[in-house]
């Protein structure tokens, strides 16, 4: 690429950082801003009263301009809630809610747990229907989402960004709720010696075994290889097992009980590094900070 | 029961059997897996001897371990569920790996009933992915300038793949001639302007392929960009900013895998065997929750579980870019 004008001929050797470059005060600019002058023009004022301005790199002018924009002459676009959104805005805002799930991580975690409209997901997660939109939003044919907590009490799932995603009542119908004791009651996990299991409750549900081809667990206060076990039973051999954690360590527990057991095979434990490019004109590089946590994926196929 | 059209390997089976015609992805080993499909009378074959498709058509269900007639050894019978079908697949040119792959439907926001336009098939790795999210009543217009791959493609997805109605391949270099498609025996228009909800760009010269993608693209539209160079990159950038895209942005994505290890360490200091096992159990009660007994006995006495991050990874595979059509 030919070297651009502006850019090779100047830099910021006589530029001295001073606050003196600007000739109007925060006062008068305030005041302008009062008067009704629209953002474009105030800023067009605000460049012909900085000293700095023709000293500037037309790269430096480009960014001067921006940073002004962003203080006088804000735009906004109104985005339709999707799964990728709201990830996204939790992220930059409220990560706890979403128990530091990342946009990149959620994606793949799809892709891992091969959701599809022929998807029937065991969900077991506390995203307040983060996660539980996102597998709507990909038509999931249902889901049966596990309350773990309640002390006995049978407590309901916490839907708040649930509703961010404006469902309609339709899509809402393929999401339905279950307690994690009404499973244990039905199917005692296989460390539970045969004597104490109850066996008519075992043999009312023969619907529910082997049935969920898809499943997702994504909790901090239930260690996975308790649920994991508990549930068992439900998922389908030959489906997809997922599981995120904060914690690399947790799911490595994880892995090794699943793999020993025998009852998992091709288990898999990784964590996604993304990082954004700034790409412009002889400006291409990657961006200056970087989301250092995308959190750890366990993956695994489970056998008979 | 809602009716279906037809099955495809995505389609969900209440018995899990495996049928004659499925398409089985047979586990040997984590480095081995052999894609079949079930044909009576057909004999599968490896190391431990012959696995004859009879005994596993009606009689083994998907995830079953199944054992060779002469006992040598057994392999598992897997569902072609997405990570296991991109691991295995025969590379006809180099494929975009899982994690790419993830990002691409993600971002893109691919669900069903979408039309989708995407450049080259290659060996249709991404092609199947796609084709999972937009089922049944999506669409994927996918263009190939080589004729074999082409053909081999649609191949696949009218056989074994099941995807018959769902796909539709064109042989045709899109750098010169675009994305508008219509059927030539029939004269119905199949891709016009402003017709499509997502294209994807996995080409030579991405830039000529931009001012295309924006034609057929629906307002709000998404485009997404994959190349290894990022001289491509910046070309297709400018183009898209140009031709009037916007929300531009550009990633790389990376996963990093980790191993699990079982660590034992000796002592300076020379212990009796009982306050040796005692040790152990001591350090192996806080490995997990749930019952003991001899497996998690036996999980101890291997040593603690600690992660290993694997050395041999990769190091890029290409730059993926996202735009919307304004």
């Amino acid at each position: 690429m030919a070297p651009v004008d502006g850019v090779v001929d100047k830099d910021n050797r006589d530029i001295v950082d001073n606050n003196t470059a600007q000739k109007l005060t925060q006062v008068e600019i305030e005041a302008l801003k009062r008067s009704g002058m629209k953002g474009g023009d105030l800023i067009k004022h605000i460049v012909e009263n900085s000293e700095s301005w023709n000293k500037r790199t037309k790269f430096s002018q480009e960014k001067y301009l921006k940073k002004k924009m962003q203080k006088y002459a804000v735009t906004f676009e109104i985005k339709k809630p999707t799964a990728l959104e709201l990830c996204e805005a939790y992220t930059q805002t409220q990560p706890q809610r979403i128990l530091s799930l990342r946009a990149d991580t959620l994606g793949l975690m799809m892709q891992m747990a091969n959701i599809n409209q022929e998807s029937r997901v065991l969900l077991i997660d506390k995203t307040r229907g983060l996660l539980a939109g996102a597998l709507i939003e990909k038509n999931v044919k249902e889901i049966l989402h596990v309350e773990l907590g309640g002390g006995g009490q049978q407590i309901k799932m916490q839907t708040d960004i649930l509703m961010e995603y404006n469902l309609h009542p339709y899509q809402q119908k393929r999401l339905s709720h279950t307690h994690i004791s009404n499973i244990q009651k039905t199917f005692p996990s296989p460390t539970v010696p045969a004597d104490q299991r109850d066996q008519f409750l075992t043999k009312l549900a023969p619907a529910q075994k082997h049935y969920y081809n898809s499943v997702i667990f994504l909790h901090d206060e239930f260690h996975p290889i308790e649920i994991i076990d508990a549930v068992f039973d439900l998922i389908q051999p030959s489906a997809p097992i997922v599981v995120f954690h904060t914690h690399l360590h947790i799911l490595s527990q994880l892995r090794d009980h699943l793999t020993i057991s025998k009852m998992v095979i091709m288990t898999k434990l990784e964590e996604l590094w993304t990082r954004e490019q700034q790409v412009l004109p002889m400006r291409t590089h990657p961006h200056m900070s970087m989301h250092g946590a995308s959190g750890f994926l366990f993956s695994g196929i489970k056998v008979l | 029961m809602e009716a279906t059209t037809q099955s495809s390997i995505y389609t969900y089976k209440r018995d899990n059997l495996i049928k004659e015609g499925d398409l089985v992805f047979v586990y040997e080993s984590a480095d081995s897996i052999k894609q079949i499909t079930m044909k009576r009378g057909a004999i599968y074959n490896n190391k431990f001897g012959q696995f004859p498709h009879n005994e596993i058509i009606d009689q083994a269900e998907f995830g079953q371990k199944v054992y060779s007639k002469q006992m040598k050894g057994w392999v598992y019978m897997l569902r072609p569920t997405s990570h296991v079908y991109t691991n295995s697949l025969a590379q006809r040119t180099q494929i975009l790996y899982t994690p790419d792959i993830s990002q691409v439907l993600f971002r893109l926001e691919l669900k069903p009933g979408l039309r989708v336009v995407e450049s080259g098939t290659g060996s249709g790795s991404l092609s199947t992915s796609i084709i999972r999210q937009i089922l049944p009543q999506g669409h994927l217009f996918t263009y190939e300038f080589n004729a074999v791959r082409a053909e081999k493609a649609r191949e696949d997805f009218e056989g074994k793949l099941g995807f018959k109605g769902l796909v539709t391949v064109t042989h045709r270099d899109v750098l010169s001639n675009g994305f508008l498609l219509k059927d030539e025996e029939s004269d119905t228009i199949l891709v016009s302007e402003n017709s499509i909800d997502a294209v994807f760009l996995d080409l030579p010269r991405p830039q000529d392929a931009v001012e295309h993608a924006y034609k057929v693209l629906r307002k709000q539209g998404r485009l997404c960009n994959f190349s290894p160079c990022i001289e491509q990159v910046q070309k297709a950038v400018e183009q898209m900013a140009h031709v009037g895209f916007y929300e531009i942005r550009t990633f790389e994505t990376l996963s990093r895998d980790y191993i699990t290890s079982h660590l034992t360490f000796e002592s300076i200091n020379k212990k009796t065997e009982e306050e040796g096992d005692a040790e152990v159990k001591e350090a192996g009660a806080g490995a997990g929750a749930g019952a003991g007994g001899r497996r998690q006995q036996k999980q101890r006495e291997k040593g603690m579980v600690a992660e290993l991050p694997r050395a041999d990874i990769r190091g890029h595979t290409g730059y993926l870019t996202f735009a919307i059509k304004f």
